[in-house]
């Protein structure tokens, strides 16, 4: 049997999984679709139940042994022997052949060599295309060629190629050489004895329930988007503001917004619970007032502590979920009816902040779809021998959840190869 | 030869700081200095190899040993090196201060080369395994760690405290999927461990270190026996009991009120006629695990499907699974949101008083039975084996693991994990994948010899006075007593340092951060801040090397920008630093010293975040005692994802 594990998506369960793999000596191709890995955590700045990083990775014994852990710019992923990062590169299509996988890659330019960039960002500085940044809510704005997130693996610099002038200023600044414009696509087929999913979530877009003004009013926000407001490296360096600029006063989150719903997601998401406590503590200690409409309250065992600390810090908790959001003089105003009292509110507030539910990355489900079950996730062994899945692509999960899917999945991937299966 | 090396970083930091005058002042410290223009590349890292020699002290000025450090690492032999980090922590955050930056860069050279004097070689340590693994219980989780590290090859243990068979094992696991699903998995898996080593009995003792774990078993039948062990796996498993309201809910006053799972195992048994209306009464005020809450589901709606009226009073269900919600409704099961108050039995039954917080009102409802789910809590034995180990448990007796996010089975103590419904209430898939990842563990342990290197805490039997501090500070039981001496065990030792804070004698130094080194770092320092920048005011940083240098980097990285005469001073963990530090920070002339660790409950060594707050609370009171400022010393925490630490505690220079 061979030792060829192709690891699909470089979130943390991604990671997890490859640096235990490449660890019990197995050879890793980890594949990511964006110029960075992390997944959905690197959009998350703080996490619960450990109320630090998000990007905190298990560090891989080959490099680090005895150290525990380690953040992602420091982790060094790729650098082990083992393992190969292919970022900007996705799956093109699993062909199984005899009891190996051919799997097809396809990588598209980021036009900054990573074998020659020594991250000195004079690329950046020089750089007189601005856009708006969308990971940080079009609140700010970016060059044409930048960084994704400021931890973001690998380091070097990415070029958006759809508002690149091609002035040629970064390649003319950069004495390395290592910017090319005319960087192409790559494909390339890799044969392998394992492919392991872990294609994690995304969070759905609200713009599909009219009811809640998403997308008409520009201060009803997603739990991901407002986690970036509050991220102190984020667009508003950790304020929360208004669309307009504004000190936001007060603040209404809806639990469950398209989730539980069998017209909308019927799954519970299982993480948006606890991060939007974790956001209300957030905003708590800013002195923003929060109310928390929610039908159930399900905070796993290890982050009870967040209940607890809402609870302290005064966060106004409303049992009923709103019907609907109206947008009342530019605000925002939430329509509920309390379940306790069974009066009707009427909640005025400067946000209205949305627990979107985690879906599975539609992107993913045609090259896929074989392996996945109605609502998009994968089962964690397949019922094709060789292929597994861990992390959020097996349902909507916590982190420690994730990784602890993820070391599992290593363990019977080395099994089934090197003996013991 | 001491030797610098800076790097220009593609020609970008020459232009944020005066190289010229950096080189300069370096040759006065330095036998050679050179200047790279790309150290990190192959053409870099060449012209490093080709101008070292084996004996070299070095000092690399470019950017965050983080970044620079592994690929030369790999590159070159040479272990006794020091990084300044001229990129993250100097040229990047002192943007419209070049002349200030160029003299941080100076003077944090001039450190790096006292630091070079005080420097020895790591330790290295190889230490064989014993190949053979203990699992602790046989419950699922316990089953299924001993049958997969069998198959895997690795010699096991399985140790049973007590007495389980088929029937027991779905009795006591009921919780944790539906019956079918359970026995056919514990059929699979007790297939698989015919010829595991199987024993039982109960730990009398244990001894040694990761990697070599003596431990004393007194058998049930042939007397005591001790074994050596690589790793133990505890998988003591969970039991259920009775809420604490179950009193009141007049349960062994009336035979009518019963536990839930009682009345699945005899309603099966029932004909037809024989439908009731029963009332569940969850506790109110226990917080249901996500286990709990599907196995009332599941319960619920099975007897709700054989034709019994089910209301189901409750506060909060949890499930991993939301069809079963959906079933237990559709099967007929009745859901009321709040409490029962009060039970009255009189001829027609239990006449039960809800609190109904949905419709803010009370009723009685009349039930021919009150079932009341019982909670899972941790086996007794848990309790007892943890003991006998020497890990912690959480607040409710279950095993506590290391780090909650990342770490889901290692327990406090290096080479012991935990599988299982020990750590906390756990679904079937979820045990098993829980046992699966100790057995990685297990398995990464006794498969090789354990190769380490690090700077390690050396003892001065002379000085030291066996007050055991060191031994009760040590988060990692790195330290023993033996024969009324002091020892080092490194297999266990995560070369952090707080033996050294804890020490009162100063008996321990660690290897390169001795107190002479830290005093004559922080002279260097002071002196030659004074010669470039006279009475401007300084302060010391008295970073971890995790947590709070990664923030302090991020800073770098984000652009955020910070007062000059701000000098970081890293140390393994900031449990390390005791008042003996932050005094001679003071001493030397700093205006103030801030103490970052990781953040709260963060810390990688498990205590340095908490000790570091107690140390600098300490030596505050010290200076108030004597008439001093206390707010000249601070305690903070930083971390990656809040690089604007650095900003908020050196808003402005000093």
């Amino acid at each position: 049997m061979g030792d060829t594990v192709i690891v699909v998506g470089a979130g943390l369960a991604g990671i997890q999984v490859s640096h235990q793999l490449a660890d019990l000596g197995l050879r890793v191709h980890l594949v990511e679709k964006e110029a960075t890995v992390g997944g959905l955590s690197a959009h998350l700045g703080k996490v619960f139940p450990t109320d630090d990083c998000a990007l905190c990775l298990d560090a891989c014994e080959e490099l680090f042994s005895g150290h525990h852990r380690r953040c992602q710019y420091r982790s060094l992923l790729g650098t082990q022997k083992k393992l190969s990062l292919h970022t900007l590169t996705e799956v093109r299509s699993i062909k199984h052949e005899g009891d190996k996988f051919s799997v097809s890659l396809k990588t598209t330019p980021r036009y900054v060599l990573l074998d020659r960039c020594v991250v000195c960002l004079e690329c950046i500085n020089v750089c007189d295309v601005e856009v708006p940044d969308e990971l940080n809510l079009g609140r700010v704005l970016r060059r044409a060629v930048y960084r994704p997130i400021p931890q973001g693996v690998p380091l070097a610099p990415i070029i958006d190629m759809n508002s690149c002038t091609k002035c040629s200023k970064c390649v003319d600044v950069c004495k390395v050489d290592a910017i090319d414009l005319e960087q192409k696509c790559k494909t390339r087929t890799i044969k392998a004895d394992a492919v392991v999913l872990a294609t994690g979530v995304e969070e759905s877009s609200p713009s599909v329930l009219p009811g809640y003004a998403y997308g008409h009013c520009e201060d009803v926000l997603t739990q991901r988007e407002l986690g970036r407001l509050l991220d102190s490296a984020g667009p508003s360096n950790g304020k929360a503001l208004t669309a307009s600029g504004r000190q936001v006063g007060s603040v209404t989150m809806i639990l469950c917004a398209g989730s539980r719903d069998l017209n909308a997601v019927e799954y519970c998401s299982r993480a948006c619970c606890t991060y939007s406590l974790k956001h209300a503590i957030m905003l708590r200690e800013q002195g923003v007032d929060v109310t928390i409409c929610y039908m159930d309250l399900r905070v796993p065992t290890h982050s009870q502590s967040f209940l607890e600390r809402a609870r302290e810090s005064d966060v106004t908790f409303v049992r009923g979920k709103p019907d609907h959001v109206v947008v009342r003089e530019g605000s925002p105003v939430t329509i509920v009816e309390d379940t306790e009292s069974q009066k009707r509110l009427e909640i005025e507030s400067d946000l209205v902040v949305l627990a979107s539910p985690l879906v599975p990355h539609a992107a993913e489900r045609e090259v896929f779809n074989s392996f996945l079950d109605k609502y998009g996730f994968a089962a964690r062994h397949n019922a094709l021998k060789g292929i597994y899945a861990c992390g959020t692509s097996t349902g909507a999960n916590d982190i420690p959840g994730s990784v602890a899917e993820a070391n599992s999945v290593a363990l019977e991937v080395y099994m089934a190869l090197k003996g013991g299966a | 030869m001491k030797k610098l090396f800076l790097c220009t970083c593609n020609g970008t930091l020459n232009k944020l700081l005066d190289f010229t005058r950096i080189g300069k002042e370096a040759k006065a410290i330095y036998d050679v200095v050179e200047v790279a223009d790309n150290l990190c590349l192959e053409e870099g890292l060449a012209e490093l190899e080709k101008g070292l020699s084996g004996d070299d002290r070095l000092v690399i000025g470019a950017c965050s040993s983080q970044i620079i450090g592994v690929p030369m690492k790999q590159r070159i032999k040479n272990d006794l090196v020091a990084f300044v980090p001229l990129r993250e922590q100097v040229g990047w955050v002192h943007l419209e201060e070049g002349e200030s930056a160029t003299n941080k860069a100076i003077v944090l050279l001039s450190d790096a080369a006292v630091q070079l004097d005080y420097m020895e070689s790591q330790a290295e340590f190889t230490e064989n395994m014993v190949g053979r693994v203990l699992v602790i219980g046989g419950g699922i989780a316990g089953l299924k760690a001993a049958s997969d590290l069998h198959r895997l090859g690795v010699e096991v243990t399985l140790l049973e405290p007590f007495k389980l068979d088929k029937h027991h094992y779905l009795q006591t696991s009921v919780f944790m999927s539906d019956a079918d699903t359970l026995r056919s998995e514990i059929q699979e898996i007790q297939k698989t461990i015919l010829d595991v080593e199987r024993i039982r009995g109960e730990i009398r003792e244990v001894r040694g270190q990761l990697g070599s774990y003596e431990v004393t078993i007194n058998g049930a039948k042939d007397g005591s026996m001790t074994q050596e062990f690589g790793a133990i796996i505890i998988a003591s498993g969970n039991q259920q009991s009775l809420p604490s309201s179950a009193k009141k809910m007049r349960y062994g006053k009336s035979e009518r009120v019963v536990t839930l799972d009682s009345l699945i195992s005899n309603s099966k048994k029932k004909r037809a006629k024989d439908r009731s209306t029963i009332l569940v009464a969850v506790d109110f005020d226990a917080p249901m695990s996500s286990v709990e809450g599907s196995h009332l589901l599941r319960t619920t709606r099975d007897l709700a499907a054989r034709g019994n009226t089910i209301i189901v009073v409750y506060s909060d269900i949890q499930t991993e699974d939301e069809n079963l919600y959906r079933e237990a409704r559709d099967s007929g099961v009745i859901f009321i949101r709040g409490r029962v108050t009060r039970i009255k039995e009189n001829d027609k039954g239990l006449s039960c008083r809800i609190e109904n917080t949905l419709e803010s009102m009370q009723r009685d409802v009349i039930a021919d039975r009150v079932a009341i789910p019982r909670l899972i809590g941790p086996t007794i034995e848990t309790t007892q084996i943890a003991e006998k180990l020497g890990v912690e448990c959480d607040d409710s007796g279950f095993i506590r693991t290391r780090y909650s996010k990342m770490k889901p089975v290692q327990t406090s103590r290096r080479g012991i994990f935990v599988a299982g419904g020990a750590k906390m209430p756990m679904s079937l898939s979820d045990a098993m994948a829980s046992a699966q990842n100790a057995v990685l563990e297990a398995f990464k342990i006794v498969r090789s010899p354990l190769v380490r290197s690090g700077w390690i805490p050396v003892i001065d039997d002379e000085e030291c006075d066996v007050c055991k501090a060191c031994l009760d500070a040590c988060p990692n039981d790195a330290l023993r007593l033996m024969d009324d001496r002091i020892v080092h065990i490194p297999a266990h030792c995560e070369f952090c340092g707080i033996c050294v804070s804890a020490c009162p004698t100063r008996a321990i130094e660690f290897q390169s951060h001795s107190k002479e080194s830290w005093f004559a770092r922080f002279e260097a320092i002071a002196a030659t801040h004074k010669r470039l920048e006279g009475k401007k005011p300084f302060s010391l940083v008295f970073a971890c090397s995790e947590c709070a240098n990664a923030s302090i980097d991020q800073a770098g990285f984000v652009g955020k920008q910070y007062g000059t005469g701000s000098y970081v001073i890293q140390f393994p963990c900031a449990g390390m630093v005791s008042p003996i530090e932050i005094l001679k920070g003071l001493v030397v002339g700093a205006n103030r010293v801030i103490v970052a660790h990781c953040p709260p409950g963060g810390c990688h060594h498990q205590t340095g975040d908490h000790l570091s707050e107690l140390v600098v609370s300490l030596t505050r009171d010290m200076l108030r005692e004597i008439g001093q400022n206390p707010d000249r010393v601070r305690a903070t925490y930083m971390m990656a994802a809040m690089p604007d630490k650095m900003q908020k505690e050196v808003p402005v220079r000093g």
